[in-house]
C-alpha cells in the first residue's frame, strides 16, 4: 500500500499533531488557498466523511509551483513518501524533490 | 494509485478596472476575494499590476516619459499596497508617481492579478477522481466532474458530492477536451501532474486543440 508522510517537528515525533500518515487514496486534491498557501485535502484520518488538511505555507506566489512539487513526490514509486519533513534538518525535503519554497506546515486532522 | 497522475485547472487571472476620483484605488471582490489577499508585497511579488491610461490632466513624473492621452502605463512599480485592505496608493510626482486628476472619470485605473491567489482558483485533482463529463449549456460548454474535495457525499439524492469545472471552448469541441483530459491522465505523458487548462497561465496541454478560452471552478461547498 500506497502512503504519504507528513513529518511536521524535531526528531523525534512523540506528541499529537507531530505527524501523519495518509494511504495514497485518501487524497481528494489540492487547491491554492491563499497567495502563500495551498491546502492539501484528504479523507479524513479517521473514516468519518469529512477532510483532513494539510496546509502548506510557502513562498507568496509559488503556489503552483509548490503543487507541481508536491504532484511530482506524491507520484514517486516508493511505499511510504515523506512528501513534507519538517524534521529533516537540511530543511524542507522530500523524497523526490528538494524544495525551499515550503516554509510550514498546518495539520488539521 | 501507484502511478497517480494529477489534473490540474486553472482560471484567468482577476482583472478589474476602476474609474477613479484620486490618487487611492480601493480593489474589490471583482479583482481578489477576499481583498485582504493582497499586501504589501503583492506588487513586488509579481502578483498585482497596476496600469492607468494617460489623461491629458495627468502629470507623470519623469521616470514614465510623457506619455500621451490615452496611452497605458504600467506604474506597479511605484505604487503601494495596504496590508489588508486591498487598497493600492498612486504616489504624486513629487514622490515618483504622477499628479492624478482631480476630475472623476478622468483616472482609469485597471488592476490585473498576474498569478493565482484566489482560493479555489487553481486545482489539481487525482485522475481517478474524475467522474465524468457532459456537454453543459451549450455547444461552447463541457462540464468536469472531480469526486469533492470535501468528502462529505453530502452530493444530490443521496449520491457524492461533486466539485465541478465548467470549460468554455471552440464550438463542437467536447471530444477535443475530452482527449485533452484522456492524454493528461495517461502515463505516456511526462510529469506527475497535468495542467489541462491553466488560463491565467495560458498553459494548455497538446497546444489546446479544444481552444478553451475559460475555465470556472465550483468546489464543493
Amino acid at each position: 500500500m500506497k502512503t504519504y508522510l507528513f513529518t511536521l517537528v524535531n526528531n523525534p515525533a512523540d506528541a499529537a499533531g507531530d505527524g501523519v500518515m495518509f494511504a495514497s487514496d485518501a487524497f481528494l486534491g489540492m487547491n491554492i488557498t491563499d497567495d502563500n498557501q495551498v491546502t492539501l485535502n484528504f479523507k479524513k484520518v479517521d473514516g468519518t466523511l469529512d477532510v483532513s488538511t494539510v496546509v502548506l505555507t510557502h513562498t507568496a506566489a509559488k503556489g503552483r509551483e509548490v503543487m507541481q512539487i508536491v504532484a511530482a513526490t506524491m507520484a514517486g514509486g516508493a511505499n511510504m513518501i515523506d512528501v513534507v519533513d519538517l524534521a529533516n534538518t537540511s530543511g524542507l525535503r522530500t523524497m523526490s524533490q528538494t524544495t525551499d519554497l515550503i516554509t510550514a506546515v498546518t495539520l488539521s486532522l | 494509485m501507484k502511478n497517480e497522475k494529477f489534473l490540474m485547472f486553472g482560471q484567468a487571472f482577476g482583472t478589474e478596472t476602476i474609474s477613479s476620483t484620486d490618487a487611492t484605488v480601493q480593489s474589490t471582490t471583482s479583482l481578489v476575494d477576499p481583498v485582504s489577499s493582497l499586501n504589501a508585497n503583492s506588487i513586488t511579488n509579481g502578483i498585482l499590476q497596476v496600469l492607468i491610461t494617460a489623461h491629458a490632466d495627468h502629470d507623470f513624473a519623469t521616470a514614465f516619459g510623457t506619455p500621451s492621452a490615452g496611452d497605458v502605463v504600467d506604474i506597479s512599480s511605484v505604487c503601494t499596497v495596504g496590508a489588508s485592505d486591498g487598497i493600492i496608493t498612486i504616489p504624486n510626482k513629487a514622490g515618483g508617481g504622477l499628479d492624478v486628476s482631480s476630475t472623476g472619470g478622468n483616472n482609469v485605473v485597471k488592476l490585473n492579478l498576474l498569478k493565482h491567489i484566489d482560493g479555489g482558483e487553481l486545482c489539481a485533482w487525482p485522475a481517478s477522481s474524475f467522474n465524468g463529463a457532459h456537454i453543459g449549456s451549450a455547444n461552447t460548454e463541457t462540464l468536469l466532474f472531480f469526486k469533492a474535495q470535501t468528502n462529505d457525499k453530502l452530493g444530490n439524492d443521496g449520491g457524492i458530492s461533486v466539485d465541478t469545472v465548467t470549460v468554455t471552448h471552440t464550438a463542437n469541441k467536447f471530444n477535443d477536451v475530452l482527449s485533452m483530459i484522456k492524454d493528461a491522465a495517461s502515463s505516456s505523458k511526462g510529469g506527475a501532474i497535468a495542467e489541462v487548462a491553466n488560463v491565467g497561465n495560458g498553459v494548455y496541454i497538446n497546444n489546446n486543440p479544444a481552444g478553451i478560452t475559460g475555465i470556472s471552478i465550483a468546489l464543493d461547498a
